[in-house]
């Protein structure tokens, strides 16, 4: 990994980690702008650092709709009204459906939008007319440890981004390749090296690991080996102290490069054939006929448990308990009647009340607070 | 096109989906919101999926992206149904009403107070009297509160 990537990379985390957390409900006004700035500043870094790893061909669509997943994605998980949030959501749903599609996975684009879009949209939507009052409630302009959380994902995202970096781009020793490109006659290039590490080696040699890209190297030879030693150690640069250079060759040159690898043709006969939903279905319904039927019983248990967990809560509601709250559909604002106020701080009037203990409280509750004059 | 490329591309949209989700099922305490998030998880799981499977030239990571979904949607009519029975009894979607399950041992969580939120006892301006006093008019003091 070249430090230009560690530093683009860590540059992307520190900027996404501070953007978040401004950008996440924190209680007060204020920051959101910045904290929006800083993440798109840090979007950027990533598609640079994506740009790096190499160019794909449809190189703009891909990138237009990952940017807009992404973005579309942070919206979703820091507006403060969840309407919102879902709405975001259904964005960055609709991106993720066209990544699938420039993947060669049209049947899951589609499916996606349709089984997200189309059902558990409507349905979070229908919950949320039917469960949320007016106005942004206590909770949803609060975060729990926003800074906290921000790291913690941002710390997560470097790793698995770093991991891809560093296993795309192996490390490359500039004094090997300055050493091997002395070679008159040029019998390993630049590009055949995948990997060239000089290894600290406390005895006083030094030891070079090399690898090269399979399938682009000549015929690994005993006079080749004896070549790139006396290559190697005519670099002043390399040879330690007294002069004694161990070389480790790595090579992998004989075995021929992965058939799949940038071949269109095997691809275009199976994962991007061109009559793509009968080779899944034919998949689906014959390696994984029983993993199908599964699937399908656990769709029914999760119906049936659906249905059982609100008619057993119902069942047990039959006597009427004191409502603690606003009713459902009831459009008193939560937020600005000062009776509710003091009952939505969770430990406002002692910290030691318990939680459930504050919110049975009768409604008029005799809070000190005059409700006016 | 550098299958290559569109593989890491891919995989690291799908960690930052991933990563997003993580950070919103932490930090969100609305508990829709925190279901979105997770399912914000799924998705960039499934991207990779996607990739790895291009990839490999290999038809199991689309199959596992069919169950994933399959999965999800279980997951969604649960989640759905328990969110609404939580709301019920609780009258909130705020996932800290339910801190009271908590350990003994463990302290509870105090609340930051919000400015706005916390009202102070509201001051009305005191006008010197004048003409006719009026009858009281009680249905107006049931709506005064709202204003």
């Amino acid at each position: 990994m070249s430090p230009q990537h560690f530093i683009l990379g860590a540059a992307a985390m520190i900027l996404a980690a501070l953007g978040m957390w401004l950008m996440l409900p924190r209680g007060r006004k204020g920051g959101r702008l910045l904290g929006g700035g800083l993440s798109a500043l840090s979007l950027v870094a990533f598609i640079l650092l994506g740009k790096s790893l190499g160019s794909i061909s449809a190189d703009l669509v891909f990138g237009t709709t990952a940017a807009v997943a992404v973005a579309a994605a942070a919206m979703a998980v820091t507006f403060r009204s969840p309407v919102y949030c879902a709405i975001w959501f259904a964005l960055s749903l609709l991106a993720t459906a066209g990544l699938f599609m420039l993947q060669g996975a049209q049947f899951l684009g589609v499916a996606t939008i349709v089984v997200y879009a189309g059902a558990i949209l409507v349905t979070f939507l229908f919950v949320l007319m039917l469960a949320q009052p007016g106005g942004h409630a206590y909770y949803d302009r609060v975060s729990w440890e926003g800074l906290l959380a921000s790291v913690t994902g941002a710390v997560l995202v470097g790793i698995l981004t770093m991991t891809v970096v560093r296993v795309w781009q192996p490390p490359r020793d500039e004094r090997v390749l300055a050493a091997l490109a002395a070679d008159p006659e040029k019998t390993i290039t630049a590009a055949m090296i995948q990997r060239a590490r000089v290894l600290p080696n406390p005895a006083g040699t030094t030891k070079i690991e090399l690898e090269l890209a399979p399938g682009t190297a000549p015929q690994i030879t005993a006079p080749l080996i004896a070549k790139l030693k006396g290559l190697l150690t005519a670099n002043p640069e390399l040879t330690g102290p007294n002069g004694q250079l161990e070389v480790v060759l790595l090579i992998r040159s004989t075995a021929p490069a992965p058939r799949h690898v940038n071949d269109k043709e095997t691809r275009a006969g199976n994962i991007l054939h061109p009559e793509h939903v009968a080779k899944l279905g034919a998949v689906l319904f014959s390696q994984h006929l029983i993993a199908v039927e599964v699937a399908g019983t656990l769709l029914l248990i999760a119906l049936v448990g659906a249905v059982a967990i609100l008619s057993h809560d119902r069942s047990q509601r039959t006597s009427p308990q004191p409502r603690d709250n606003v009713p459902i559909g009831h459009a008193a604002p939560l937020l600005r009647s000062p009776r509710n106020a003091s009952e939505n701080v969770i430990g406002a009037n002692a910290a030691a009340t318990p939680l459930l203990a504050t919110t049975r409280e009768p409604a008029v509750s005799s809070t000190g607070a005059p409700r006016h004059g | 096109m550098d299958e290559v490329a569109l593989l890491n591309n891919s995989l690291i949209v799908g960690a930052l989906l991933f990563g997003l989700g993580l950070i919103g099922f932490l930090a969100r305490r609305n508990m829709i919101v925190m279901f979105l998030c997770a399912e914000m998880m799924l998705q960039g799981v499934a991207v990779s999926l996607i990739a790895w499977g291009r990839y490999h030239n290999d038809w199991g990571g689309q199959m596992l992206v069919v169950f994933i979904l399959t999965v999800a949607a279980c997951e969604a009519g649960l989640m759905l149904a328990l969110v609404l029975m939580l709301f019920q009894r609780s009258g909130r979607l705020d996932i800290a009403a339910w801190s009271e399950l908590r350990e003994e041992s463990i302290p509870a969580y105090k609340d930051q107070e919000l400015d706005e939120f916390v009202s102070e006892p509201q001051q009305w301006p005191k006008l010197t009297v004048a003409g006719v006093q009026p009858p009281p008019d009680t249905e107006g003091d049931e709506h005064r509160e709202q204003m």
